[in-house]
């Protein structure tokens, strides 16, 4: 998969330029914005060790030449490690102290939150749908509107969304007969669950009858059912 | 001693100081092997507009105290001299320099092609600035000695001096007939030049600081940065 992201390219094409050099790189940005698979596009074999775990990497770093640091943010007193004769590619938040990044790395780069990336957004989404289709098994054409992925928490939340799109649009009847059972098996309780529970059939169903024919008039037709009691029921609903 | 057949301009050739000799236009028609490398720091016109100032009334020399800073070139007098309405001479008396000896600062020193970190170091840089960039490199550039991460930091620093400004021009090339000494030792000079039209200064303390652990003399201009590297090898 290749990103095409100007400024993605632009830190590659800088990681491989120093990738036989002993200089400490950094690089900062949200999480699951892609830093670690960057990383390891250049730096595929490296020792790979977390901030966090402050005995390992100090040991880490007496024995190895060249270390990803993950969390670099999780570091307590940073400035006690010894970077020389190094060869450093850490991976930081955005919450990352300035000045300490300032006086250990040498190459600093900041990855943008996927939101700012939208040809990356392009590609990662059909990658991951096609990743979804094989995964899942689902053999048909799947087009998901942009409106429906979510890059709240960048790469992760995107590709969820995206198997969950794919997922969603395989169910046939029974595969929805058979969530219904199992959602049922474990909530139905109580003493008004009859009414309760009708509302997921009957909620999805009116939006759904909305959105695909417009007006009230033409849904009570096509349900079958009396306007006024199509009417009290998007009342029940709070379906305007 | 006969010393008609001696060959003063050859003395006067290598003399440690600038000597420059204009015609009445102010047009160099002669100059030594120091004055070449002073004229890399002033303009030809300014000397020229010394030399008249502080020419003798008539025919003669005259040789006053007078303080003059060309960049990280200090003087302390000069000497205007002409026998001829056609030609002046100007001659500039170098400051003894009392500057502590430098010491090698052998630690971190790995063999290095400089054009290979200036290269990634504008790569980052170019990532937040999208204005004109020019480089000019000696390819041919001997590979240095030097220490790889804080010689990065320096560029990193040197450069995003430059962060703002309209158009950069950067030139890395070894100096002809200029040296640097270290522990006694001679070493050549490779001479990287940022320039544009203004820069930020809020880096020069840690471009200094950087510049004296790395052995690195730099100059810090209004409008450029110039950082001269020993070529240890």
């Amino acid at each position: 998969m290749k990103l095409k992201d100007e400024r993605v390219k632009s830190i590659l094409d800088s990681l491989r330029v120093v990738k036989n050099l002993y200089v400490s790189t950094i690089i900062i940005g949200e999480e699951y914005s892609g830093r670690g698979s960057l990383v390891r596009e250049v730096f595929p074999h490296s020792v790979a060790v977390d901030g966090g775990d402050i005995e390992n990497l100090k040991s880490t770093l007496a024995r190895e030449d060249e270390i990803i640091i993950k969390n670099f943010e999780k570091v307590k007193e940073p400035n006690s490690l010894d970077f020389e004769y190094k060869r450093i590619i850490a991976i930081a938040s955005d919450s990352m102290d300035k000045r300490v990044i300032d006086e250990k790395f040498a190459f600093i780069y900041h990855l943008p939150p996927l939101k700012e990336r939208p040809d990356d957004i392009e590609v990662l989404s059909r990658y991951f749908l096609k990743e979804a289709k094989e995964t899942l098994m689902v053999d048909m054409d799947i087009t998901i509107p942009q409106s429906r992925l979510d890059i709240s928490k960048n790469i992760l939340s995107l590709k969820a969304s995206i198997y969950k799109e794919v997922l969603l649009a395989s169910l046939n009847s029974s595969d929805i007969e058979e969530a219904l059972f199992r959602y049922f098996l474990d909530s139905i309780d109580g003493n008004n669950a009859y009414r309760e529970s009708l509302g997921i059939l009957e909620r999805p169903l009116l939006l759904a009858g909305l959105k695909k024919f417009g007006s009230q008039l033409r849904l009570s037709e096509v349900l079958g059912i009396n306007r006024n009691t199509l009417r009290k029921k998007l009342h029940e609903y709070s379906i305007d | 001693m006969n010393t008609v057949s001696i060959d003063y301009q050859f003395i006067v050739d290598s003399d440690s100081s600038p000597v420059v000799l204009f015609n009445y236009e102010g047009k160099i028609v002669w100059l030594n092997n120091s004055a070449e490398i002073l004229l890399g720091y002033v303009e030809k016109r300014e000397l020229f507009n010394l030399a008249l100032r502080y020419a003798p009334k008539s025919f003669g020399t005259n040789t006053i105290l007078l303080n003059l800073n060309y960049k990280h070139l200090e003087f302390y007098a000069i000497s205007v001299s002409y026998n001829s309405e056609e030609w002046v001479a100007l001659r500039l008396y170098y400051r003894p320099r009392t500057t502590k000896e430098r010491k090698l600062n052998s630690k971190n020193l790995i063999t290095t092609d400089i054009n290979l970190l200036l290269e990634a170091s504008i790569n980052l840089f170019k990532i937040n600035y999208n204005r004109k960039l020019s480089l000019l490199v000696d390819k041919d550039l001997p590979k240095i000695k030097i220490d790889q991460n804080s010689f990065s930091r320096l560029l990193r620093k040197s450069l995003e001096s430059f962060r703002q400004s309209s158009r950069i021009d950067i030139s890395l090339k070894i100096t002809i007939g200029e040296f640097m000494v270290i522990e006694k030792r001679r070493y050549q000079v490779a001479r990287l030049k940022i320039e544009a039209n203004g820069r930020y200064t809020d880096s020069d303390r840690d471009i200094l600081y950087l510049s004296e652990n790395l052995d690195v003399m730099v100059i810090l201009d209004e409008n450029s940065i110039t950082l001269d590297i020993p070529i240890i090898n």
